[in-house]
C-alpha cells in the first residue's frame, strides 16, 4: 500500500520542479498515469532543443512517483530543421545516482522527418521506480558523433512513459 | 465442428486472394500447389558463398533490365523508386506489411526479367556484417550507387544495428511498439509513431550510415535498399512464425488493400490485402536464414504432412490479436462548456456499463476531459473524485474517492493560454469503492473536479474552464495490462 501523504510530497516537489522549467515544447495531451517529463534544465528557450552548440537535451524525472513501472519511454521529436540531410541519431540514456546508463537508440529518416519513438529499457538498468531522481538525456550521435552544421536543429516536444 | 486441416487452409489462403497472385500454382490440383509451396524462391542471407553470389548476380541483371527499360515501363528501375515515394508509409502499423508487398512484387520483376523464377531477393544482416556487402562496390557494377556517404570500409555502430539490440527487439511481445502505431490510411498526417525495427536500425542504416539516395524516400534508387529492406522482412517474420508473436487482428490493419500502386512480374497492375501478406513467407518465398543469418528450415508444418504443427503455424499468423483501446462505450458526463474553481463542482450521470467494466479483466473506464484551458496560475492543478461531492482543496489524495490530477505545464507566461485535453483511468478508483460498498451497479457515478493550487499559502480564487467531460469504457488487449 503506498503512502499517498508521502507520494503526494514529492509529486510536488517535483511538480514544482518541473514547473520551474517552463521549456519550449511543453503544451501536450497528459495522461495521468503515465507520466510526462518535459523538463529540460538548461536555459528556458532552448533546453528541448538539440544542435551544434547543444547537442544533448538532459530531463528531470522521478520514477519513486509512478504509480506504474513503466518499461517505455516515449520520445516525440517536433520538428527538425535539417536541409543538408546530416545523420539524425540520438542515444537515450538514463542518468541516476549510481550512474549512467544508456537504454536505447533511435534514427530519423528522412533525417528531416519528425515522429514519435519508442525506446524500452535494458536489464542492465536499476529498478526505475526505485529511483527519486534520475534524468534521461538525449544526446545527438550522428555518424561517428559527427557534429551538425549551424544550420541543422531538432526540437523535442515530450518524453512519456507507458 | 469441423477443424481446419493443411489443406484447408491452402484453400482459405486461395480465397484470400493468394489465388491471384499464384493462379497458376492453384489451377494445377493440391498436389502441385504443395509443389509450388516446395519449391518457391529462397531467400538467403549475403554472405560470400556461392549460392548468394549466385543469386546476387541474377539481380544485378534484374537491376540493369531494369534500368534499360522506358519509362514508360512501370518497371523501370526509377518508376519503381517513385513507388515507394508516393506511397511509402513510415511510422504507422502499415510499414511492415506495405514494404513486404512491395519487395514480392519487386522480386517478381527480377524474375520475369531474368527468366530466373527462383530467384530470391538476398538480404543484408546488417546485425552480423556492419559494413555494406562488398557485392555492392565498384564501378560499372548495377549494384553500386555513387551518392552514398559511407565507403566499402564504414562500419554501422552496433548499437544502432547490432545483434543485442535487435534481438530484443524481436522479444517485445506488442504489436504496436513492434510495429508502429494505428492508422486508417498509409500517410495519415500527424505524428508518425515509428515501432522499434523501423525507429531504430532501419532509420539508422537509411539515413545515417549509407546516406545519399538511400536518406530519401526515393531510396529504391540504391540497390541495396531492396536488400536491407528484405532484412526488415526477416525481422518481422521472425517475430511474428519464428517468435510466435500476433500482428493485430485490427480489421482496419488486415482488410487494409494495397492496390493502385504495384505491378506484377509482366508490369500488370497488382494489388494485395494485409492479411495476404503474413502468408506469403509461408507460401510464396522463404528464408533460408533468420535475421542473425543462423540456417532455419523450411516452414515443415506448411510443405509436411504435420497437422499439429500446421495448426501451430496458422494460428499465429492468420489469428492476430487485439493491440489498440477500443472504445467499447462513450459516455457524455457533460457537453457543455463549464469552469471548476476551488470550490469544486460535481457531474453526474448513470453509468450503468462501468459496473461491468470494473469487474472485467479486459476493460478500462477512463475519463476523459476535452477543451480545458490552461489557467493564467502556473501553480494550479485539478484533482479529480468520485463520487465525493464536498471535495475541495484540503480533501486528502489519500482519500479512497481520489482518483488523479491533472497539471498544466506552461512554457511561458507570455504566451496565450491553449487548451489542453486530459485522460485519466478511474477503474481503480472505481473499484475501490465497490469493495467498501459505495458503489454499486445501480449507482449514479459523480465525478468531483476541484481546483487546486501548488501554493499552500494561496488563497487566490482559480478558475478552469472545461468544454465537455466524457466517460469511455475501453476494451484493452492483456498484454497491454501486463505491459501497463
Amino acid at each position: 500500500m503506498k503512502d499517498y501523504k508521502v507520494i503526494g510530497a514529492l509529486a510536488l516537489i517535483a511538480l514544482f520542479h518541473c514547473l520551474s522549467c517552463r521549456s519550449d515544447g511543453m503544451r501536450q495531451m497528459a495522461y495521468a498515469k503515465a507520466p510526462v517529463t518535459l523538463c529540460g534544465d538548461g536555459p528556458e528557450s532552448d533546453s528541448l532543443t538539440i544542435n551544434r552548440n547543444k547537442p544533448f537535451i538532459r530531463s528531470y524525472f522521478s520514477p519513486i512517483l509512478w504509480e506504474e513501472p513503466y518499461q517505455i519511454m516515449v520520445v516525440s521529436v517536433k520538428s527538425v530543421t535539417n536541409p543538408r540531410l546530416e545523420p539524425m541519431t540520438f542515444t537515450v540514456s538514463i542518468e541516476h545516482p549510481n550512474g549512467t546508463e544508456k537504454v536505447g537508440s533511435f534514427s530519423l529518416y528522412p533525417p528531416d522527418e519528425p515522429g514519435i519513438f519508442r525506446v524500452t529499457f535494458s536489464d542492465r538498468l536499476p529498478q526505475l521506480n526505485q529511483l527519486t531522481n534520475a534524468y534521461v538525456i538525449i544526446k545527438h550521435t550522428g555518424n561517428d558523433n559527427q557534429l551538425l552544421s549551424e544550420e541543422a536543429s531538432v526540437l523535442f516536444d515530450s518524453i512519456q512513459w507507458e | 465442428m469441423k477443424k481446419t486441416t493443411r489443406r484447408d487452409f491452402i484453400k482459405d489462403a486461395s480465397m484470400l486472394g493468394l489465388a491471384s497472385l499464384a493462379a497458376p500454382m492453384f489451377l494445377g490440383g493440391c498436389e502441385e500447389v504443395m509443389d509450388s509451396i516446395r519449391e518457391r524462391p529462397v531467400r538467403r542471407c549475403i554472405q560470400d558463398n556461392d549460392l548468394v553470389n549466385a543469386q546476387l548476380e541474377i539481380y544485378k541483371a534484374a537491376v540493369s533490365a531494369m534500368k534499360a527499360l522506358p519509362n514508360s515501363d512501370p518497371r523501370n528501375w526509377t518508376r519503381q523508386a517513385e513507388i515507394h515515394q508516393n506511397f511509402c508509409p513510415h511510422g504507422n502499423w502499415f510499414f511492415f506489411p506495405w514494404h513486404r508487398v512491395y519487395l514480392y512484387y519487386f522480386e517478381q520483376i527480377c524474375q520475369q526479367l531474368t527468366g530466373e523464377t527462383s530467384f530470391g531477393l538476398p538480404f543484408w544482416s546488417w546485425c552480423i556484417e556492419p559494413r555494406l556487402p562488398a557485392q555492392f562496390w565498384g564501378a560499372g557494377n548495377p549494384l553500386n550507387n555513387s551518392t552514398r556517404v559511407c565507403t566499402p570500409t564504414s562500419v554501422a555502430s552496433p548499437s544502432d544495428v547490432g545483434l543485442g539490440l535487435v534481438d530484443g527487439y524481436l522479444n517485445q511481445p506488442n504489436f504496436g511498439v513492434f510495429a508502429g502505431g494505428n492508422a486508417n490510411s498509409l500517410r495519415p498526417g500527424g505524428s508518425r509513431q515509428y515501432g522499434q525495427i523501423e525507429g531504430t536500425p532501419h532509420n539508422y542504416i537509411h539515413g545515417t550510415f549509407v546516406r545519399g539516395d538511400m536518406a530519401t524516400f526515393m531510396s529504391p534508387l540504391d540497390p541495396i535498399f531492396w536488400s536491407h529492406h528484405c532484412m526488415v522482412d526477416v525481422c518481422w517474420y521472425e517475430w511474428n512464425v519464428l517468435r510466435n508473436h500476433q500482428n493485430t487482428n485490427d480489421t482496419t490493419w488486415t482488410n487494409f488493400n494495397y492496390s493502385g500502386m504495384f505491378v506484377d512480374g509482366s508490369g500488370n497492375p497488382a494489388q494485395m490485402t494485409t492479411a495476404v501478406s503474413v502468408l506469403l513467407p509461408l507460401l510464396n518465398y522463404r528464408y533460408a536464414s533468420d535475421f542473425s543469418c543462423q540456417p532455419i528450415a523450411d516452414n515443415q508444418a506448411i510443405v509436411d504432412n504435420d497437422e499439429a504443427a500446421f495448426e501451430s503455424v496458422k494460428s499465429v499468423v492468420s489469428k492476430g490479436a487485439p493491440i489498440k483501446l477500443n472504445v467499447k462505450e462513450r459516455l457524455t458526463l457533460a457537453d457543455t462548456a463549464m469552469t471548476f474553481s476551488t470550490e469544486g463542482k460535481t457531474v453526474a450521470a448513470k453509468l450503468s456499463p462501468i459496473s461491468r467494466a470494473i469487474s472485467s479483466d479486459s476493460e478500462r473506464v477512463l475519463m476523459k476531459l476535452n477543451g480545458v484551458q490552461e489557467p493564467d496560475d502556473a501553480s494550479a492543478f485539478l484533482r479529480v473524485f468520485i463520487n465525493k461531492a464536498d471535495a475541495s482543496p484540503k480533501t486528502s489524495t489519500s482519500d479512497p474517492h481520489y482518483a488523479g490530477s491533472f497539471y498544466f505545464f506552461r512554457h511561458s507566461r507570455n504566451a496565450a493560454p491553449e487548451t489542453v485535453n486530459f485522460q485519466v483511468d478511474i477503474t481503480e478508483t472505481l473499484q475501490r469503492l465497490k469493495s467498501l460498498g459505495e458503489l454499486s451497479g445501480d449507482d449514479d457515478v459523480a465525478v468531483s473536479l476541484v481546483a487546486v493550487s501548488t501554493d499552500q499559502e494561496s488563497n487566490a480564487q482559480i478558475e478552469l474552464p472545461v468544454k465537455a467531460i466524457e466517460v469511455n469504457v475501453v476494451e484493452v488487449a492483456t498484454e497491454m495490462l501486463n505491459m501497463n
